[in-house]
């Protein structure tokens, strides 16, 4: 099977929203008059006033029209298909177009213009969705405004503007509210819509492949532990004694880590994922422990536990617990002391939002079946598609050489092969879900229902 | 029905409009041949080609649509600098302009008399009166954006379509607009021949088909892809409808129309780009992605007969036979345009 890709000479078209007054006219005459060599076309809303002479600026009134395909969320952009299809008919055709959309506009008919109509997906590309965010303000429409909802979960690029205006703590805790909402997004914090232009235009948001693998940190806001610590570990047969708790049994992940900071710590808790990813083939009741891919579920019972820890090769390794060690006075012990963490973590499960926009990243090892696969995806978007407004996975599938990337807007959904796997590459997907009223454990659990075991 | 053999000789390249041929159209008398390009400019070619050709201005900065009067002298334009304009011929002068009343213009009609000119722009509708030098009623609105008109082969009556339907009255005589409601978007609207149907190609890739005098109306789906043309053949009996690589043909006869028919498929080497049916003889020419003309007998039975391949041109954007149905223009993404003359000789 081939795997290498052709040149893609689609134009690539950018899409900007963002709420009236946040700058969206501001970024647009920046991009224009720092790319002033390129022909770039630009669709403006009907209060749109781009204040630059440009080789094409076309007025048009948003014009959303329900597709007659029994999908109430498969809405589209009729002017833009007029318009687009216009354009690319041109002889030099335009290098970029920029698309924006009027502050109370749902980014998602604008996306799925360009999958629904094949004249449109023949010539044109939809390289990203840009959201711009008034920091001063966003917070008074944050929590009840759908428009400004949706904006942030369609985004792949998030400017959030303003920033001159609000204090640094205030800052952070928005960037913080608007990664729970958007987990994927890159944001950017400016003034006067000020930044480097390839920020906003040609980041392959639609093209994940790319995307996902860079900022694989955010995909896992909640973690299926509550703790973790690095742990300094001679070769050799340790103990690791418990205690009845609150809960009859605790799950538990050893890896080996490499340093013994944050850094360190991070890169252990991604390991972590993944092995608690294996839920499928758990170790109850281990003879021994040792560091590696498995996931062990010990039991506690009514009474004191003692566990065989066996290590061969001294160093640092990584212990991530499902619950807190604390409530079962879990301990690492060397020769009956007591081993002393390094560094350690608690991760906090948030279940906190639910009607609130919110993204679930999952990561799961091994691979998947694909009819399983893309049979649950479609119920799943056939009956949770009006809430989940974008999904995105670089995905491994049994059998096949290269990923599999998938890409959702609502109902609508493409496969496509990606990059192909390394000989030596493990494999894995990620995943991630962007809407309203996301069952992290459900979505969870199907996925692992399509795994290929 | 006798058997024919059509002879298409050589093909004339008669001139490049430069970009994209938005609209090609013969005059009425068959002496001229317009082309639009999508950059703007309009050619005028005379024929037979003896005297200069004529480039009009048109619109900056694109062309959308023409349509020549009855008189084969006046040629109407719309465009995107948002304006009406009556260009004469061969003087080349501009005789008036109006300003169309919104950016996006989709379509301008000449009636069959050559009294009334309808234009839509946006969301509204306009019908001037020319010889009068005023519009009939104020502008018609519509709920969306006129995707598509035409007058009705004979009378005064005037069809829309926009997303809802299609919208059927006479201009002028203070009755309300009919509709054809369908919740659908089309793209393209074709009146047949005797005004008994008409068809609208919908985004849904879907056509939709109405009787014109009880509203009764079928949907026909399966397509695989956008449809990319729609074609009345001259005795309204079929319809021609393009998309993907399939020419689907669907017979109308009868009283209940297409409903519960299959149409009959011909397969093209390309994605089907444009459909002409000839106006008086049974012949569909069909222009196609890979720069293929293919000319299908009545009866449509056997193989498309090759008429010929522009390969170096791009794929076939506009096709409109002469009043004569002699003569086949045809015009490419590239912005040529050729001419084929078709004789018929009968064996």
């Amino acid at each position: 099977m081939t795997t290498a890709k052709p040149a893609d000479h689609r134009v690539p078209v950018t899409i900007l929203t963002g709420f009236l007054g946040s700058g969206k006219t501001t970024l647009l005459n920046r991009i224009l008059s720092e790319e002033h060599g390129k022909r770039i076309a630009v669709i403006e809303n009907e209060f749109g006033e781009v204040g630059i002479d440009q080789d094409l600026v076309i007025r048009s009134d948003e014009e959303i029209f329900e597709m007659n395909n029994g999908c109430i969320c498969c809405t589209v952009r009729g002017d833009l298909i007029r318009i687009l299809g216009n354009l690319m008919k041109r002889r030099d055709k335009f290098d970029y177009v920029l698309i924006e959309t009027t502050g109370m506009a749902d980014p998602g008919p604008v996306a799925q213009t360009f999958s629904m109509d094949d004249e449109m997906a023949e010539s044109l590309r939809l390289d990203g969705v840009v959201t711009l965010v008034d920091a001063c303000h966003v917070i008074q429409h944050i929590d009840d405004s759908e428009e400004v909802q949706k904006q942030i979960a369609f985004a792949d690029v998030v400017l959030l503007n303003k920033t001159d205006l609000v204090k640094p703590e205030a800052l952070d805790a928005l960037e913080a509210h608007l990664r729970r909402m958007n987990a994927q997004a890159a944001i950017h914090r400016t003034v006067q819509a000020d930044l480097p232009v390839d920020k906003v235009l040609h980041v392959g948001g639609f093209n994940i492949d790319r995307a996902l693998e860079l900022d694989p940190k955010f995909l896992e806001p909640e973690y299926p532990f509550e703790w973790g610590g690095l742990l300094e570990l001679p070769a050799g047969t340790h103990a690791l004694t418990m205690e009845p708790g609150p809960d009859p049994a605790i799950q538990l992940a050893l890896v080996s880590a490499e340093g013994s900071d944050a850094a360190a710590l991070a890169a252990a808790r991604e390991q972590a994922v993944l092995v608690y990813g294996r839920r499928h083939e758990i170790v109850a009741a281990p003879v021994a422990i040792q560091p590696g891919h498995d996931l062990y579920e010990l039991e506690v019972g009514g009474m004191q536990r003692r566990y065989t820890l066996q290590i061969d090769e001294s160093g640092i390794y990584g212990l991530f617990t499902q619950h807190h060690p604390d409530e079962f006075n879990l301990k690492v012990r060397i020769g009956g002391a007591a081993v002393t963490p390094l560094i350690q973590a608690e991760y906090k499960p948030d279940h906190e939002h639910d009607d609130e926009v919110s993204s679930v990243g999952i990561r799961l090892a091994g691979a998947f079946s694909m009819p399983r696969l893309q049979r649950w995806i479609q119920n799943l978007l056939a009956t949770q598609g009006p809430d989940i407004f974008r999904s995105k996975g670089v995905l491994s599938v049994r059998e096949l050489p290269h990923r599999i990337v998938f890409q959702g807007v609502h109902m609508l959904f493409t496969f496509r092969p990606g990059r192909p796997w390394g000989m030596e590459e493990e494999r894995e997907s990620t995943m991630v879900f962007i809407g309203r009223n996301l069952d992290r454990r459900a979505l969870t659990d199907g996925l692992h229902a399509c795994l290929d075991l | 029905m006798s058997a024919s053999r059509l002879n298409p000789g050589v093909p004339i390249r008669i001139g490049s409009v430069g970009d994209y041929v938005q609209d090609l159209r013969w005059s009425p008398d068959g002496r001229f041949l317009a082309a639009a390009s999508i950059s703007g400019p309009i050619s005028v070619f005379p024929h037979p080609a003896e005297e200069p050709i004529i480039v009009l201005p048109g619109h900056a900065p694109g062309t959308q649509t023409i349509d020549w009067h009855p008189d084969s002298r006046r040629l109407v334009s719309g465009g995107q600098d948002a304006r009406i304009r009556l260009w004469q011929v061969p003087e080349s002068t501009q005789l008036d302009a109006w300003p169309a009343g919104a950016d996006w213009i989709e379509r301008v009609a000449w009636n069959r008399d050559g009294e009334r000119l309808a234009w839509s722009a946006g969301r509204t509708l306009h019908v001037r009166d020319i010889a009068r030098g005023c519009y009939v009623e104020t502008p018609y609105d519509f709920p969306s954006t006129v995707a598509d008109l035409d007058w009705a082969p004979r009378g005064r009556r005037l069809a829309a379509s926009a997303y809802g339907g299609v919208w059927i009255w006479r201009p002028g005589e203070g009755k309300e607009r009919r509709l054809l409601g369908w919740k659908g978007s089309s793209h393209l609207m074709r009146w047949s021949p005797d005004a008994r149907f008409i068809a609208t190609a919908d985004q849904d890739m879907t056509v939709h088909f109405w009787f014109t005098d009880s509203g009764v109306d079928l949907r026909m789906s399966g397509f695989p892809g956008k449809i990319r043309d729609l074609a009345w053949e001259s005795s309204s009996r079929y319809l021609a409808t393009a998309s993907g690589e399939m020419l689907a043909v669907w017979d109308c006869s009868g009283p209940t129309g297409p409903e519960g028919r299959t149409p009959i498929m011909l397969p093209g080497p390309a994605a089907v780009t444009r459909l002409a049916y000839a106006h008086a003889q049974p012949h569909l020419a069909t222009g196609y992605k890979d720069g293929s003309v293919l000319l299908w007998p009545p009866g449509l039975h056997s193989v498309g007969q090759r008429l010929a391949t522009f390969s170096d041109a791009g794929a076939i954007v506009q096709l409109d036979w002469s009043p004569d149905d002699h003569h086949l223009a045809v015009g490419t993404e590239q912005g040529e345009v050729f001419l084929l003359n078709i004789k018929e000789s009968r064996r």
